[in-house]
């Protein structure tokens, strides 16, 4: 290390006397002031300073390593389409940076969150035979839905070459569709249209639809039960001068494949207006008491009536609208709708 | 604390045919190119970063948070200099923000100016590698072996630690003076710069 001799004799001990305590936040405020003061004075102080930091950065490697921790999740979905089969595969890839016990942390974070749900999920349950047994009427409540990726940002497209991705992250339980995707809409539309939030949206053509099975926010299947009210909103965007319909339902998808046999707990339509510009839109659920239902889409002969009471719901946004009809979603909520209809 | 990020591939890319092995070997060339630098750059990182805020998990956060914006836009195809410069002009940026955030509170940050200027110095620090950093970071590891295990025990609490209050944790345990506790943690950090240059020294 060089010395310049124009300093005072003592004058790097003291900066490096004041460096020491000011990382360690030890440094009163007179000291404070004449390390700022030595900084601002003496570029050799500064570049001292700067190896101290540096050597710092090499201690804090060499006691507490970062690591890189790359976790891959695959969803393979296997179905017939046309009549051939067909494969999809969904990968979600995250990334994780930190000290490897700050990791593990976050992995024991998520376990004990799991370890709660199921222990929230046995207190619930106690708590419903407590219910059952002292009082119907004590349990009026009905779990509260969460959407997962409600606004379509789980996936990030700035690394795809077209701006938009069929595999929509959280949704397509069950069914799979040619005519929904994902887009950085802005990049589609060249600029054209922005997202109501973030950058991404669903975009979804005639015949298409989106489609969730219902968990609350610990992952517990959402079942359909007498009573139940919900409120589905989010924000529309028309796209061309065909009409397009927007046809929410919740349904019991009784089986998937080889026959699928699905019941519609309740379903409402909204006829969207072709302009430009998001629109807001509010959609209520009522199921009623009575949820002895037909099949609604079905591949068999045979319609048996099915009581859907307690079986898990699954949130379906389809698009019924005029040929050509196009249109965006994005932000979307589910939410229970206590307030009885007027 | 863990940051992540998610993204995911279009599955008709996928279905091409040998397109899933194609992509996979795309993502594990940008992976090991993203370690490889970032593993190059997070001393220089972290180092100018702690001229903002030099306070331990904040400072960590703060890296993280450029790991993350690194490997979502930095360059990647361009050689360790260009991502290095890269990071740290998010680390700029993120330290700044952090500045701002943490403005008024109990920390002790230096004047902008002054914060900015020690960052420079240390960017310019790093242009010229005098040597690996795995090399300086290993043998910083063999020379904290040297210590006796009280002292590896004060270095721990101080860059290993979770908590940070742990060394005013031990201060109370022992019943000793905090000050004194950070000037014999001074002591051993300069041992241990000595021994570092002693064991990078080239042999006369």
């Amino acid at each position: 290390m060089s010395e310049l001799p124009a300093h005072p004799p003592g004058a790097d001990d003291e900066v490096a006397e004041l460096f020491a305590r000011f990382i360690d936040q030890q440094l009163d405020e007179a000291g404070h002031q004449r390390l700022e003061e030595l900084l601002r004075q003496d570029p050799s102080a500064r570049d001292r300073c700067a190896r101290r930091l540096l050597f710092e950065s090499d201690l804090k490697d060499a006691i507490q390593p970062n690591e890189l921790e790359w976790l891959e999740t695959r969803r393979v979905v296997l179905a017939r389409r046309d009549g051939r089969p067909a494969m999809e595969i969904q990968r979600s890839q995250e990334l994780r940076v930190g000290p490897r016990a700050k990791l593990e942390v976050a992995t024991k974070k998520k376990q004990k969150r799991r370890a709660l749900a199921i222990t929230g999920g046995v207190a619930a349950l106690a708590l419903g035979i407590a219910a059952t047994i002292f009082g119907p009427r004590l349990l009026q409540s009905h779990g509260a839905p969460v959407l997962k990726n409600p606004g379509f940002e789980t996936t990030d497209l700035s690394l795809n070459t077209t701006g938009n991705t069929f595999a929509l992250i959280d949704w397509q339980d069950y069914f799979t569709t040619q005519d929904a995707d994902l887009c950085e809409i802005a990049r589609v539309t060249q600029g054209r249209i922005f997202a109501k939030s973030g950058r991404n949206v669903a975009r979804l053509k005639k015949g298409a639809h989106l489609t969730q099975r219902l968990a609350d926010e610990n992952g517990k299947p959402i079942t359909a039960q007498p009573g139940a009210r919900y409120v589905l909103t989010g924000w529309t965007y028309t796209e061309g001068t065909a009409k397009p319909l927007l046809r929410p339902a919740l349904r019991v998808v009784a089986s998937g494949w080889p026959a699928m046999i699905q019941y519609e707990a309740v379903h409402q339509q909204l006829e969207l207006t072709p302009q430009p510009g998001w629109q807001p839109f509010r959609i209520e659920f009522d199921l009623g008491k009575n949820l002895e239902r037909t099949p609604s889409d079905f591949t068999i002969e045979q319609r048996p009536v099915l009581d859907l009471k307690g079986r898990e719901m699954t949130l379906s946004i389809d698009s019924r609208g005029e040929k050509d009809s196009v249109f965006y979603l994005d932000d979307l909520s589910l939410e229970v709708n206590p307030q009885p209809k007027e | 604390m863990s940051h992540s990020l998610s993204l995911a591939n279009s599955p008709e890319r996928l279905l091409a045919a040998g397109g899933e092995h194609a992509l996979a070997r795309q993502d594990a060339d940008r992976m090991r190119r993203f370690s490889d630098y970032w593993q190059r750059s997070q001393r220089s990182v972290r180092a100018y970063l702690a001229s903002f805020v030099p306070d331990g998990s904040l400072l960590d956060d703060c890296v993280q948070e450029v790991a993350l914006v690194a490997w979502k836009k930095g360059p990647l195809d361009e050689g360790d200099q260009p991502f290095l410069h890269h990071a740290l002009a998010c680390a700029r940026h993120v330290g700044m923000a952090a500045r701002r955030k943490f403005h008024g509170s109990r920390l002790q940050l230096l004047a902008p100016d002054v914060a900015q200027s020690l960052a420079d110095a240390v960017a310019a620090q790093e242009r010229p590698a005098s040597s690996e950093p795995t090399d300086r970071v290993e043998a910083l590891r063999n020379c904290v072996g040297k210590l006796t295990p009280d002292q590896q025990e004060l270095i721990r609490m101080r860059y290993g630690d979770d908590n940070p209050a742990a060394l005013s944790d031990e201060a109370k345990r022992a019943g000793k003076n905090l000050l004194t506790l950070y000037k014999r943690l001074e002591r051993l950090r300069s041992l241990l710069r000595e021994c570092v240059t002693r064991q990078l020294s080239p042999p006369a």
